[in-house]
């Protein structure tokens, strides 16, 4: 399954074509980048463009900056490594024992300004992979736990619509959740 | 550099991760997080991705008095599971009550007969059942309840047998949290004697260990299933012999057959593919050496859940204390002890916990918003103090109404 440069055992012309095929993604500020194709389609939506013949070789992103591409790059990039490394781990009877052997790596791409992972989390909609969106939501969230919901308002933009008696009666209902 | 504006979709997905708490917390933030939250759709999504990730796993522990259970805890088990922290005192919204099961958060309380209370510990939130007393028998009736999610329609449901005397089930009714009603069970109940009172839930079925009348060894499994609301049965791994005692649990999400011989072992198996006979594998057999036991009061170890990595199980030690009540037996169990057992290792390692009650009831949650629109549980200094403010709002119109009979 993993490819290997140095490989020769079956020489599958078309086989060893796809590992080295790369397609250049453009950022919405004009900058290109090449990556292999395989890392690429690690987003759907650029996987979709690429099965349906619309790749031309250059696909424009014109949502997503050269800073924040880069980096999302960088994921595909690592976790596709990983996942032609790591087998499933044997699982028993519970559901639950798979473990992500990049969670270190992870934690520290993650370790970004607040407007980084917001746009991050845009990008990772808009390309459609899902690991990354789960990991940047996940982030926020953890991020969020400890606020106040004034803090939450604050963070993400939101206009207060309670009038005061409103919310006082919905902060009552849930006061355990304040202490 | 831009201050990006995160749309509702993303919005619910990044919300989706926060634990039951901070969501309660966060439904004040603005009317539209509070319709986000408490949307059904977003419900459902937040519980399945608390399934996939065991997040907020609770172990709620009622003391247990030897007939009910009063208050108790909460533990939090996320984040390291030998150590049961995070201890939050938890008041059931029904004093002196049973617990009857739980499931995807939601616990089942019994109170007597007829009381019969959905509760959602980690949100506070719980709703009552309405009565639904029996027609057309004598004072001598008693109930059997089941909790059980119907998979088919989503919806949370308890069902009653209602038993005359100690003879077959004469009447089968449902209740649906959804519809929020009670309704008839037009399928019979086959002509099979259940050999335990406590049935287990899974899958969108009720399960009873049944044996034909007079033949108690000879048993099998009956379920019926929720939506369909018909019966079906299903045959048991092994048979027991005359000292030996056979049970049904639940597991990591499979029915689990348990054989008891007391002070001697406990061999437990397990339905790998539900429905399917032929797939009952022994799963781990916990020999006379592995723990001690206590027999005086030991029955069996109940298998609660089984840590994250699969490789133990926590069981929770029961004792029968068996109760006659108006001629017919009443199992009541209360436990004493939750026990890590090492299936690989067979060892077991009894959990030690200050905070943990005597003798208590357990029940295990993971994080859920079911029941938003229920009732709140009140926790009892808060009502004491409604109370009390009751009162000294009484004692000043008393005194007034003095005064002014004085002046008058």
């Amino acid at each position: 399954m993993a490819s290997s440069s140095t490989s020769v055992v079956v020489s599958n012309k078309e086989k060893e074509n796809k590992n080295t095929k790369k397609v250049t993604l453009k950022s919405s500020d004009g900058e290109s980048f090449e990556v292999d194709e395989s890392v690429a389609m690690e987003s759907q939506t650029i996987k979709h463009i690429i099965e349906d013949g619309c790749a031309n070789n250059e696909i424009p992103l014109p949502n997503v900056t050269s800073g924040i591409l880069s980096r999302v790059i960088e994921y595909c990039k690592k976790h596709k490594e990983a996942a032609g490394e790591s087998e499933p781990s044997v699982t028993s009877y519970t559901s639950n024992s798979t473990t992500n052997p990049l969670t270190e790596w992870d934690t520290e791409f993650v370790k970004v300004d607040q407007n980084t992972l917001f746009d991050l989390i845009l990008a990772a909609n808009y390309l459609d992979i899902k690991g990354l969106l789960d990991l940047t939501c996940k982030t926020v969230a953890d991020m969020m736990k400890g606020k106040t919901p004034q803090e939450i308002r604050e963070t993400f933009h939101i206009k207060n619509d309670y009038t005061p008696e409103e919310e006082a009666e919905v902060r009552k209902e849930n006061q355990w959740a304040f202490e | 550099m831009s201050n990006s504006h995160i749309p509702p979709e993303l919005i619910t997905n990044i919300l989706s991760h926060l634990p039951v708490k901070s969501l309660a917390r966060f439904l004040s933030v603005s009317r539209q997080w509070y319709d986000l939250i408490s949307d059904s759709g977003f419900v459902k999504k937040h519980l399945n991705r608390s399934v996939e990730t065991n997040r907020d796993r609770t172990i709620i522990l009622l003391e247990h008095d030897g007939s009910h259970c009063g208050n108790g805890f909460s533990f939090n088990f996320d984040d390291d599971e030998d150590q049961f922290c995070n201890a939050v005192k938890m008041y059931p919204p029904l004093q002196h009550c049973d617990i009857l099961d739980c499931c995807d958060g939601l616990v089942c309380l019994l109170k007597g007969r007829e009381e019969v209370v959905i509760w959602n510990p980690l949100l506070r939130k719980y709703r009552k059942l309405p009565s639904e007393k029996p027609k057309g028998v004598t004072d001598f009736w008693f109930p059997q309840f089941a909790f059980c999610h119907d998979h088919q329609n989503d919806d949370y449901k308890v069902l009653r047998l209602l038993f005359h005397y100690n003879d077959l089930p004469i009447e089968i009714k449902v209740y649906s949290l959804k519809s929020q009603r009670w309704k008839k069970v037009e399928e019979q109940w086959p002509n099979k004697e259940i050999c335990h009172w406590e049935s287990v839930s899974l899958n969108g079925a009720v399960h009873w260990l049944v044996a034909d009348y007079g033949v108690l060894d000879k048993e099998s499994l009956l379920a019926f299933d929720l939506a369909s609301e018909k019966f079906k049965l299903y045959t048991t791994p092994v048979s027991p012999d005359l000292n030996q005692e056979t049970r049904l649990e639940v597991l990591g999400g499979h029915l689990c057959f348990l054989v008891n011989v007391f002070e001697e072992y406990n061999d437990v198996w397990f339905m790998k593919e539900y429905g399917v006979d032929s797939s009952w594998t022994r799963i781990y057999k916990i020999e006379r050496d592995a723990v001690t036991w206590d027999f005086e009061r030991f029955e069996y170890y109940k298998p609660l859940m089984f840590s994250k990595n699969g490789k133990k199980v926590l069981l929770e030690e029961h004792w029968n204390n068996n109760a006659i009540l108006v001629d017919h037996v009443v199992e009541k169990i209360h436990s004493k002890n939750l026990i890590w057992y090492d299936i690989e290792k067979k060892q077991g390692k009894r959990v030690q916990n200050w905070s943990f009650p005597d003798a208590f009831r357990t029940a295990t949650c993971i994080g859920s918003l079911l029941l938003l629109d229920g009732d709140n549980v009140i926790d009892p200094w808060q009502r004491n103090a409604s109370q009390s403010e009751g009162l000294n709002l009484l004692l000043k119109a008393v005194d007034e109404l003095e005064n002014e009979m004085l002046e008058g």
